[in-house]
């Protein structure tokens, strides 16, 4: 499983008007891979890596923080 | 102006991965390692019923993990690049294992042979605005 992500940070100038916040917009697992099946002996034990890979898919957020 | 100077960076940094010790060359931005660990699960011994003849005992695992990676940071700081190559050996990993062959079927620890993970990770920070 290959993912990509991306996170775009943006943080206001404390001088300006806005100032303290910080806006940002993240992308994870951009190509919304799957991990990949592993072999198991137990019928409902989970089919993937489940310690190292999510099963999420992609996820966006967006965030507005403010400092003060 | 700004891409000029990143190209000439680039430029050292390749310089002081193959010349770590070059003297000529400002390699206070560029960081290369490399690390080597070895990890270890204990053995064990599993309470299974004896009478299904399946071996209770569970050999130690043993995990040799390698690291090969880059950190940089060019561009006066407003870029950085860092990039690893990762290779992890799991010797007799310890699984649960569901034992299907024997009535009734019985759940316990088993050794399922070696595991291997490598791949490649890549991460770039730009900060192309003051802000």
């Amino acid at each position: 499983m290959t993912t990509l992500d991306l996170t775009a940070r943006y943080r206001v100038d404390t001088e300006a008007p806005l100032g303290g916040l910080e806006f940002s917009l993240s992308i994870e697992n951009l190509f919304n891979d799957k991990p990949d099946p592993i072999a198991t002996s137990i019928p409902y034990d989970t089919p993937y890596d489940s310690t190292n890979y999510s099963p999420v898919g992609r996820m966006i957020a967006f965030g507005i923080t403010r400092q003060w | 102006m700004v891409s000029v100077d990143v190209r000439g960076r680039l430029g050292i940094a390749a310089l002081c991965l193959l010349f770590p010790a070059a003297a000529w060359a400002d390699c206070e931005d560029v960081h290369a390692y490399y690390s080597y660990s070895r990890g270890y699960k204990s053995p064990g011994i599993n309470l299974v019923r004896q009478t299904l003849g399946v071996d209770v005992f569970v050999k130690p695992e043993k995990v040799d993990a390698f690291e090969l990676g880059v950190k940089s940071r060019l561009a006066e700081g407003a870029v950085e690049l860092n990039g690893a190559l990762f290779w992890t050996k799991d010797q007799n990993y310890q699984a649960n294992y569901a034992n299907t062959q024997v009535s009734p079927a019985a759940y316990y620890i088993a050794n399922v042979g070696t595991l291997r993970s490598r791949g490649v990770e890549l991460d770039a920070r730009f900060a192309p605005v003051e802000g």
